[in-house]
């Protein structure tokens, strides 16, 4: 609805319809109201249990008590390690391995499926279209189902316990929808520009790196943005390929609030670390809201 | 390379039915482009079988094989009559190789001393336990661990197999190569076990100087053979290729009486082939990373690979189809399985129409004209998005514990009587408790489900809402103008406007929502984890060496899978691969005939 439609209705309002028009606005706010508190309260309750003494969740008080303030959680994320003579603790440290994944596998996956998104929406040939589908078929295989082969080959190549090597596995799952959006957008690029540089001598590759590429940022961005997100959180790999020593940022914050692993075992170290962690990746994704709604809308459309 | 000479070329192409070189080709990759005049191209594809073989021969003990059965292998590097002679020779110590002698001997006795005082089924059960216990390691492999080889490590030599003994010898497995040891591993899942005797010797955990006596370790085996296999069809695809292209170039030389030259042939290679050799290493992740292991979880289900069968002291077995048998017909699985699978369907249903239906509304309340400061709102809105959803699902979780949040908020504002009574009244809860146990007890599952449902609603709405916030600004606003000069009332305009164009712009989106939603595992594992388990007096008998890969009653079949593959000491992998089979199938289907009927696609098929 619109401001112009508004003024044609407003044009002609009685004195109830006025006050008809005002308990519906309290009514939509009461309910942005309501809906925003169910929002926040969780967040706002990880919060306060972050800076909350001990370790057991029933202490968390339900507003905020500046008395028993403290900043243990936080000093134990920065200084705990379960390891004699390590430079930092375990939380930087499985911080620092999620964070060289996640980047790597930003850069592997933007540069693949934008290779592959070119000659999908560049070429003919045989197969194109089953390819495609292939592609986009095999990806609805979530990944842990085929754990024990995937486990088997890191074994063979010797890649257990290095975290690196998961970037592999992201990638390869991230590859084909990507191919997918990428391909919808490049096709929307007109082809007289491949043809103009063509005819000016340029190669094939030439034209995909100097005109194609360019071109393409946002959808790049879109791209980038979710293969540097998606490894922060993921559980099931990490937790069968590698050891407590090469964990990642999830695992830890994991084991903080598992019972069984009574080395981490406090949940509300785990609020402070879910804190740290969920901030950063928070204001990122907000910063890039306008590149994920882009791409969103691309892959509504297109896909 | 007198082809490249032009004025020659058309002397040497004879006339030449082309199915000469094709068969030529077929019999030795590259003969039928050597008949084409073609030695370079020849050349190339002559590198296919050589590298076949190469590969085969590097990685395999053929010599060795070749050395047994021509007989030229002294009597006492055999290993049935190592023993015995070598202990002759020791106690004699007339023997003319003493130092063999002396550093043979006591690997011997070390051998029949372990194999003596240490029942090596035993051991091999215990140690396969250990390692799967221990480092999550679901193969045990034997490979692992060294402690079987004990002193004798640096003394020992190899051994060749007796093939004079009675019972099959399986020389492929004892002296094959990556394709040859690969393929038959595969086909048979192996047939040694530790402790079998077998060429005059009993088979161990591991022997890195003999690998013919490590007992074979079938999941290994399958998954080298798998490799195998498909690099063998690569290569059969590439020797297939040189039978085409023999058949298609001298056509091309009958009809043109030229002969292409090699320069040429590259540059055309590279153009009709650039495609693929660009995005070879998106083919090759994706065939390493998606294409095996479905293959292998394919394989699997039609094994009898439980957590019975501990690896090196059993085998696994193909059984066909038997897995797929028993599950059909066995009442109890039967009974579970459809029971997780329709609470499956119902929860993607649900869900996904939820969180659109909440999404909606909300981008219709804050895309409001009644409503001012829309940034702030849509801002605080779309954070449940933002924050990564494991960490907002086990916030949830503790929110939800016994002291947590929730309990806590209930009774400190009074509530929590009145709640627990209207949850006990209207069905949901089993029993009145204060505190309330959210995903425990057995008769809370359906409070535990409705809690899933409304978890899930919190984390997904705010994605359903950006988008259709995005594609309501799309609506022009003539129609609504339009519809409002005609009399139309708001929700007249909402009707027949809005609905229809946002649902036939986010269509797509909400099928893929669903297909998400399917195997929405994270939703319900960290949250519930699967729980409250079931009644275990209505759990069928059948059922019950399951222990704890028992799904509960939030389990979707994506985490009893989960359960059902990785929950120590009760792992059934030939029916979590059966399970995966089926998933892959709905999800999949799914999803083709919603991809297949997108905008992008029709336009291209219509090319």
């Amino acid at each position: 609805m619109s401001r112009n439609q508004i003024t044609i209705v407003e044009g002609n309002l009685s004195r109830s319809a006025r006050m008809r028009r005002r308990l519906l606005a309290m009514l939509h706010y009461a309910y942005l109201t309501i809906t925003c508190i169910i929002v926040l309260v969780p967040i706002l309750w990880m919060i306060v249990a972050s800076f909350t003494p001990g370790k057991l969740l029933s202490g968390v008080p339900l507003l905020p008590d500046f008395r028993h303030f403290t900043l243990e959680h936080y000093r134990y994320l920065f200084t705990y390690s379960s390891q004699t003579g390590a430079v930092i603790s375990d939380f930087l440290a499985s911080f620092l391995r999620s964070l060289s994944i996640a980047v790597v596998n930003t850069v592997v996956v933007i540069v693949l499926s934008a290779i592959s998104g070119y000659v999908f929406s560049r070429f003919r040939f045989r197969g194109k279209q089953s390819l495609m589908v292939t592609f986009l078929l095999l990806q609805m295989f979530p990944s842990f189902m085929g754990m024990l082969a995937i486990f088997m080959i890191f074994r063979t190549f010797g890649w257990l316990n290095k975290p690196l090597y998961l970037v592999f596995i992201y990638a390869t799952g991230a590859i084909p929808y990507n191919t997918f959006l990428i391909r919808g957008y490049m096709r929307s690029l007109p082809l007289s520009i491949d043809e103009a540089a063509m005819i000016d001598g340029a190669s094939k590759l030439q034209v995909f790196f100097k005109i194609i590429l360019p071109l393409s940022g946002s959808i790049l961005g879109f791209v980038g943005v979710n293969a540097f997100m998606a490894p922060w959180m993921d559980y099931m790999l990490p937790n069968q390929l590698l050891n407590m020593q090469n964990q990642t940022v999830a695992l830890f914050l994991f084991r903080l609030t598992d019972p069984m692993i009574t080395l981490y075992y406090n949940p509300l170290n785990f609020m402070a670390g879910a804190l740290l962690l969920a901030t950063p990746i928070t204001i990122v994704q907000f910063y890039m809201q306008k590149f994920i709604v882009y791409g969103m809308a691309a892959g509504a459309e297109k896909g | 390379m007198n082809s490249k000479r032009p004025g020659k070329t058309q002397d040497v192409a004879g006339s030449l039915p082309p199915l000469v070189p094709a068969l030529a080709s077929l019999i030795v990759p590259g003969l039928g482009q050597l008949l084409n005049r073609q030695k370079l191209k020849a050349l190339l594809w002559f590198m296919v079988p050589v590298l076949l073989l190469a590969i085969e021969f590097s990685s395999s003990q053929w010599g060795r094989y070749l050395a047994l059965v021509s007989g030229r292998v002294p009597e006492d590097a055999i290993a049935s009559t190592r023993q015995v002679s070598s202990e002759l020779n020791f106690a004699q110590a007339s023997d003319e190789n003493v130092m063999a002698t002396l550093f043979g001997a006591p690997a011997a006795g070390d051998h029949q001393e372990e194999a003596g005082n240490v029942d090596p089924f035993a051991e091999a059960a215990e140690v396969a336990n250990d390692t799967s216990q221990g480092s999550g390691d679901p193969f045990a492999d034997a490979g692992d661990s060294s402690g079987s080889m004990g002193e004798s490590y640096f003394t020992q030599t190899y051994r060749w197999p007796d093939y004079r003994t009675e019972g099959p010898h399986y020389p492929m497995r004892d002296f094959g190569g990556f394709f040859t040891r690969g393929l038959w591993g595969l086909f048979t899942l192996g047939r040694l076990r530790i402790g079998d005797s077998y060429g005059g010797t009993d088979i161990e955990l591991f022997n890195k100087i003999s690998p013919w006596m490590t007992a074979d370790n079938s999941i290994v085996l399958l998954g080298n053979g798998l490799i195998a296999l498909m690099v063998l069809i690569i290569f059969l695809g590439l020797w297939a290729l040189g039978v085409a292209d023999a058949y298609g170039s001298r056509k091309r030389i009958n009809a043109t009486g030229r002969v292409e030259r090699f320069g040429h042939f590259i540059r055309r290679v590279w153009d009709s082939l650039f495609v693929y050799i660009i995005s070879a290493p998106s083919f090759a992740l994706i065939l390493m990373f998606t294409v095996i292991p479905i293959l292998f979880t394919f394989l699997l289900a039609f094994t009898d690979y439980t957590y019975k069968t501990k690896l090196g002291a059993m085998l696994i077995n193909w059984v066909g189809f038997g897995t797929f048998r028993y599950l059909t017909l066995d009442p109890g699985w039967l009974a579970i399985f459809g029971n997780i699978f329709l609470w499956t369907v119902v929860w993607a249903f649900i869900s996904s129409f939820t969180v659109y239906a909440l999404g909606f509304f909300n981008a219709m309340v804050v895309e409001s004209p009644l409503v001012k400061y829309k940034k702030f709102w849509r801002t605080i809105m779309i954070l449940p998005w933002a924050i990564p959803a494991l960490v907002s699902l086990m916030v949830f979780r503790n929110a939800f514990d016994k002291d947590g949040l929730i309990n806590q908020f209930l009774f400190a504002t009074g509530l929590m009587e009145p709640v627990t009574n209207f949850l006990y009244r209207i069905g949901l809860e089993g029993q009145p408790d204060q505190p309330i146990f959210w995903f425990q007890p057995i008769y809370n599952g359906k409070l535990a489900r409705f809690i899933v449902v409304l978890v899930n609603l919190w984390l997904g709405a705010p994605y359903h809402m950006m988008m259709i916030t995005g594609v309501l600004s799309t609506i022009p606003k003539e129609l609504y103008e339009a519809a409002a000069i005609d009399g139309a009332s708001a929700r007249q305009r909402f009707r027949y406007i809005t609905l229809p164009m946002v649902l036939s712009a986010t269509l797509p989106a909400l099928i893929m929502t669903f297909s998400f939603n399917f195997n929405n595992f994270g939703a319900v594992y960290f949250l519930t984890g699967g729980g409250p388990t079931w009644d275990p007096s209505k759990v069928p008998e059948s059922m019950r060496i399951l222990g704890s890969a028992m799904p509960g009653q939030t389990d979707i079949l994506l985490s009893w899978i989960y359960k059902l593959s990785f929950t120590k000491g009760f792992e059934q992998f030939n029916v979590a691969a059966v399970y995966s089979i089926i998933i892959f199938m709905i999800v999949g289907a799914f999803s083709v005939f919603n991809l297949l009927r997108t905008k992008s696609f029709k336009e291209e098929a219509g090319e």
